[in-house]
């Protein structure tokens, strides 16, 4: 369990240190280096800390003391690096005098470390270090040592992550910033786990020189977390980009299909609506989105168009009943269903069409759309509408009623030419 | 023959949009706004009810200044794209070649004299070539900030996460940094 924890964190950490590095190459922000520098630092460390690694490396030599000091500092410097990250983030930007002192700070605290590791005069063998019994505590100051600081620089990672999540819209990059910051928080676990094993240095001198289990299960999901939340907005763009697209464009392509009626009959009338009158009328499927908004905005080109034929009284004949034909009188302008409104607009746009259609002369004042200025400015929301208004057009009794009247209303006007 | 100029034309008009950089959330009048700092001209965007005998927008070039008049009494979307279309134009460089006076100028902005309108383009039908290439532009300018809506984060503090935890390795350069031709794109 030890080792497959400690390898899974190991190869999450390179992994995305790897993959920093390839973007740095293209970057020039030393955040970057830090960012690539911690993973790169920390993985190595857990890489030579798990059990089965420091086995392996004991039959080629005797170097548990010195696998075991060299992976302590690393994942000390890790600390650093993720101190620095925190610093670079906040809002006026790096302050370089903060980072200078910080890093005279760090390199302090790494030395001591050492030294007092050195002095503890530890020996790593099979995976357990032994201090000496005069110099027990030497191993208990450093286990100090090394859970205050590291907490202290993941306080300030968190502290700033905790500040940018808060600024940033919701989306990707949030989600990201939150899995950092649970990333941050159990890393402190982790860190201050190593405090457990201050009573054994002081009373046997003992120290696990690899990685227990709580420790690399901790390293594996504090990696996941960590790595998982700084690609989040590559995730995203994966999942919202390429993967996600088939699914987008069969949606885009039926509801391309679902407004045909509605365009097809402004088009017929409107014919300078379309700005490719010879193209197909279904569309490819990779491009259905880009037709999909072409749609809309003809549709909306169409409507305007057609504003000098609405009849005077648009707003008021269909809006007596909904759909359903139930009476939605009593419900003020405001507070009609979404319903109630397009079947309004959809018999508003079908008596004009009725009206043009039988040469009815335009008007030189004109009602505005009923309901223009409600729908949000977003292509979600107007494909929303106009679905509602094209299913009002083709088959609500209202809308029906309405190409009667006007019919009626024009063959009247026909008859009796006279002003009025 | 004719797909191949519509193909080309779409190519010529995507390579255009991709140049562009999309305020995030993206907003029509913002991105106006960019680009007259970029050009160092105004752009002033003047809503007006939309009548039976001019178009819903029109592109009006003076000495001094640009004037979008558009729609305002339509949708939001509608009229945020009746805005691309006209700036569309400013960024092919329409301008350029546009007659130099119109009827619809003169009932739009009675008060400008006629002498100082130096070219005015109008959105009514798409049989000029410019005309189509404007309303693809503008069209694809919207999608494209549909699709950065739908997977990219927003807020002030967008820039700098992105290049710390994004897939970029700088920050992308800010309007400012951008050229005047580099807007107008190859075509220009």
């Amino acid at each position: 369990m030890a080792d497959l924890g400690s390898l899974v964190a190991a190869t999450l950490f390179l992994s995305f240190a790897l993959y920093r590095a390839l973007i740095i190459w293209r970057g020039s922000d030393p955040a970057q280096r830090y960012i690539a520098g911690f993973a790169a630092c920390m993985g190595a460390a857990m890489l030579f800390r798990a059990p089965v690694v420091m086995s392996a490396l004991r039959d080629l030599a005797p170097l548990d003391t010195v696998v075991m000091l060299i992976t302590h500092e690393l994942k000390s410097f890790a600390h650093v690096l993720l101190l620095l990250v925190g610093l670079s983030l906040r809002p006026a930007g790096p302050d370089h005098g903060a980072q200078g002192r910080q890093i005279r700070l760090a390199v302090v605290v790494l030395v001591a470390e050492a030294a007092v590791l050195l002095m503890a005069g530890v020996r790593a063998e099979s995976g357990l270090a032994t201090a000496p019994p005069d110099r027990r505590w030497f191993l208990a100051v450093y286990n100090v040592l090394f859970a205050a600081y590291g907490t202290w620089c993941l306080l300030v990672l968190t502290r700033e992550l905790v500040r940018q999540t808060r600024q940033v819209a919701a989306g990707p990059m949030r989600t990201g910033l939150r899995l950092m910051t649970f990333a941050a928080l159990l890393g402190i676990v982790w860190t201050l786990w190593v405090l457990t094993y201050v009573p054994m240095n002081l009373t046997q001198g003992l120290h696990t020189a690899s990685e227990d289990v709580v420790c690399s299960v901790l390293g594996a999901v504090t990696a996941a977390l960590a790595t998982g939340g700084a690609t989040a907005t590559w995730w995203a763009r994966a999942s919202g980009g390429p993967l996600a697209a088939p699914g987008r464009w069969l949606s885009a392509y039926r509801t391309h299909r679902a407004l045909e009626p509605l365009w097809s009959a402004l088009r017929t009338e409107l014919p300078q609506i379309a700005l490719d009158p010879a193209g197909p009328r279904r569309p490819v499927l990779w491009r259905a989105e880009f037709d999909l908004y072409r749609r809309v905005i003809e549709i909306r080109d169409g409507h305007l168009a057609l504003r000098p034929y609405f009849p005077a009284d648009a707003t008021g004949r269909a809006a007596l009943t909904g759909t359903d034909g139930t009476a939605a009188a009593s419900v003020g302008p405001g507070e009609r269903s979404a319903e109630v409104r397009a079947v309004m607009e959809a018999a508003t746009i079908a008596a004009a069409l009725e009206g043009k259609r039988a040469g009815r002369a335009p008007a030189g004042v004109h009602p505005a759309g009923p309901v223009s200025q409600q729908i949000a400015g977003t292509i979600a929301a107007e494909v929303a509408w106009l679905l509602l208004v094209t299913a009002a057009f083709v088959s609500s009794p209202e809308v029906a009623a309405a190409r009667i009247r006007a019919r009626t209303d024009t063959t009247g006007l026909k008859n009796d030419p006279r002003p009025r | 023959m004719r797909s191949d100029r519509r193909g080309r034309q779409r190519r010529r008009c995507r390579r255009i949009v991709d140049r562009l950089d999309l305020p995030s959330p993206f907003d029509a009048a913002d991105f106006i706004g960019a680009l007259a700092r970029l050009r160092g001209r105004p752009i002033e965007l003047i809503p007006v009810r939309s009548e039976t005998d001019i178009p819903c927008g029109v592109l009006i070039t003076t000495d001094r200044a640009d004037y979008i008049v558009y729609a305002a009494d339509t949708t939001p979307l509608h009229q945020q794209h009746i805005l691309l279309h006209e700036a569309a134009h400013v960024i092919c460089g329409h301008y350029e070649t546009a007659p130099a006076s119109s009827a619809a100028a003169r009932v739009l902005l009675p008060d400008l004299p006629p002498a100082l309108v130096r070219r005015v383009l109008s959105r009514s039908v798409y049989t000029e070539p410019q005309e189509q290439e404007a309303e693809l532009v503008a069209s694809l300018i919207l999608t494209r900030a549909a699709h950065l809506a739908r997977t990219g984060p927003t807020g002030p503090e967008w820039p700098r996460l992105r290049t710390l935890f994004g897939g970029a390795g700088n920050q992308e350069p800010t309007g400012e940094n951008q050229s005047v031709d580099g807007l107008d794109g190859a075509d220009g």
